[in-house]
């Protein structure tokens, strides 16, 4: 086969695929501009003729999507920070430091990544209650501050760094802070940078658990939020197809910011520089 | 003038069940270039180590100028290792790699770049200095490793096998440079290698290990002339030292020892040989025999370019022109006697 049809063929096949997952994303966006009684029409609507932007406002202001936002955005930023600080030192210590145990807690680690979500809602609503913390941030927040998956990622992304590097640095003078700051995390900054964008995600498309947790608008994230705005519009599904493209539109943005670090991070030490 | 003596007195080290090291006592005296030799897995790397520090002795004294640093932290030990994947941070600027040690010391900034000039100059790295280690060649990263390691004026430097990953005509050029920075430093200088032709070149000693023993400590002269055992005897030298059983030359219970140049082709020799091969290296030959005992033992005899050289199938008679070794051939000791 010449090197051109090869080379059509398989663009081909990517357009296919890439229509297939923007396909939902698109008609999304369409019910979002239809009159709420159009979106069950049959055949569906595939072009809006008359779009209805009022939608997101309407959205907007009828959600609340404001505050919602706004404490979805604290508990995300929240998480994703206090999640790449545990996994960078655990990961660390497994990496470059001896002490007893090492093997055995380092198993435990991959062992969370074995037990599925659902497991330890009912544990950690406990522990919640316990704490007092029901309806609070750091109900949203605490149980995600550490990742199994986190730790196991940069360790073996820490463990590439060749010996000589870290040896080089104790000669140098420099002490694991100034190692882990000005050598090991620049070098890792890909991986970084996909963790984060990860750990974002992750955060902000959380639904079971805010809604077990929270109890007033104040806490209540903006996935949590949007199942209100169905309630208030049972007729007007327009609204609510709008209030979900503004929920995600933050996690758009994001990932065309971080698009290169994300692809590099998720290659990272398939080409060693 | 810092430089110091570098002593490792009684040194075991130990991995696991490995032993890399057995009671190594050896001393580098201030200034001196002295060269750790032997064969892969024999524990230069290991014993280079310990006397950074990034590796603790299962045993022994390891002493800087006259202080045992066992318990210093290798930072306050004040040597510089040069690594042999010359270990530079790829996302720091060369002058960033060569200041690295003077920030971790907290030296003011002028003097800083002060310093950093002058190392970049004494090797020829000024032209380089805004870029990063992946933009250099093999030769030039080698240069700003070395420019890195006598930035901080340490006691001593520690190099493992630094030239050991450039092509051969650079690795003579920077042997040049290497022995004239030692020359102008004037620092106590520990060089790994595992080529003896570096080993013979540039250093003022050569340690000789094996299996975590050693061997011999001498000047390149000395372990050539007068090598200790047969594994030294074997070890130096390029081709390397025959070894005879004793019995060829009437003397049973020994090994002798005949260097490739201590032989001679001539008529009037006493040991009949065919001639196997012949390798022209230009300036002169190497020749190989097979010798008419029973075991038809191989021997290379080394010709300077002026004789003319035999051809293969030949049948020739070998001549001693050099001194014979002789080897205690159960322990491989040698053996000094009037000759
Ligand atoms: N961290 C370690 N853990 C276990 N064994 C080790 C370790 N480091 C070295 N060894 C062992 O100690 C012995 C000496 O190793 P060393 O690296 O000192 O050899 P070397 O002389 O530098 O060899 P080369 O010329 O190949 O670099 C080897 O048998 C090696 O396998
Ligand atoms: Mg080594």
């Amino acid at each position: 086969m010449p090197t051109s049809v090869r080379t059509a063929l398989r663009y081909l096949v990517l357009v296919v695929i890439a229509v297939i997952v923007l396909f939902p994303i698109y008609i999304t966006l369409v019910n979002a501009l239809l009159p709420g009684q159009d979106i069950a029409k049959r055949p569906p609507t595939l072009f809006p003729l008359h779009p209805l932007w009022d939608s997101f406002s309407q959205a907007w202001t009828d959600g609340s999507l404001g505050p919602y936002l706004r404490t979805s955005a604290i508990v995300s930023i929240a998480t994703t920070l206090a999640a790449l600080a545990t996994s960078i030192l655990a990961a660390y210590a497994f990496a470059f430091l001896e002490f007893p145990l090492k093997r055995v807690l380092f198993a435990l680690c991959l062992a969370t990544l074995m037990v599925p979500a659902e497991v330890t809602i009912i544990p950690n609503y406990r522990t919640i209650q316990l704490f007092g913390w029901y309806d609070t941030y750091p109900a949203l927040i605490v149980p995600f501050v550490a990742s199994g998956i986190g730790i196991f990622l940069f360790r073996q992304s820490f463990r590439q760094l060749p010996r000589d590097l870290r040896d080089a640095a104790v000669l140098d003078g420099y002490g694991h802070w100034r190692f882990l700051g000005r050598v090991v995390l620049p070098l890792n900054r890909p991986m970084v940078g996909a963790f984060a964008i990860f750990a974002f995600l992750g955060s902000w498309n959380q639904y079971l658990w805010p809604l077990l947790v929270t109890n007033t608008n104040a806490r209540r994230t903006v996935q949590v939020g949007l199942k209100q705005l169905e309630g208030l519009n049972a007729d007007q599904q327009n609204i609510i197809f709008a209030g979900t493209i503004l929920a995600a539109l933050p996690i758009f943005v994001l990932l065309l910011l971080f698009q290169r670090q994300l692809v590099r991070g998720l290659t990272a030490g398939a080409v060693k520089g | 003038m810092a430089s110091a003596a570098v002593s490792l007195e009684a040194i075991e080290k130990r991995f696991g069940s490995t032993v890399a090291l057995v009671s190594l006592t050896l001393t580098a005296e201030a200034g001196e270039f002295l060269i750790l030799l032997g064969p892969s897995g024999c524990g230069k790397t290991t014993a280079l180590r310990i006397v950074a520090g990034l590796e603790a002795p299962t045993a022994g004294t390891v002493r800087i100028g006259d202080q045992v640093v066992n318990d210093v932290e290798p930072k306050d030990r004040d040597v510089a290792m040069v690594f042999q994947s010359y270990a530079l941070y790829p996302h720091l600027s060369v002058r960033r790699n060569i200041e690295f040690p003077l920030r971790a010391r907290r030296v003011a900034r002028d003097e800083r770049e002060q310093r950093v000039k002058e190392a970049a100059r004494s090797l020829q790295v000024e032209e380089l200095l805004e870029r990063k280690p992946g933009q250099l060649s093999g030769g030039q990263r080698q240069r700003v490793a070395l420019a890195r390691a006598i930035v901080r004026d340490p006691k001593a430097f520690l190099m493992d096998e630094p030239l050991s990953n450039l092509d051969a005509r650079l690795r003579v050029e920077m042997r040049a440079e290497l022995i004239d920075l030692h020359r102008t430093t004037g620092t106590t200088v520990i060089y790994v290698t595992h080529d003896q032709v570096e080993a013979m070149t540039m250093g003022d000693r050569i340690a000789i290990l094996k299996a975590g023993l050693l061997q011999q400590v001498g000047s390149p002269k000395e372990v050539h002339d007068r090598p200790a055992n047969e594994f030294v005897a074997s070890f130096i030298g390029s081709p390397p030292m025959n070894l005879l059983p004793g019995e060829l030359l009437g003397e049973p219970g020994l090994t002798i020892g005949v260097r490739p140049e201590a032989f001679s082709i001539d008529p009037e020799g006493t040991i009949g040989a065919r001639v196997t091969l012949v390798e022209s290296l230009g300036h002169e030959y190497h020749v190989a025999c097979r010798l008419r005992d029973a075991a038809g033992t191989l021997v290379m005899v080394r010709l300077s370019a002026p004789a003319v050289p035999p051809s293969i199938g030949d049948d020739v008679q070998l001549a001693f022109t050099g001194p014979l070794h002789r080897f205690d051939s159960v322990t491989g000791a040698r053996k000094e006697e009037a000759d």
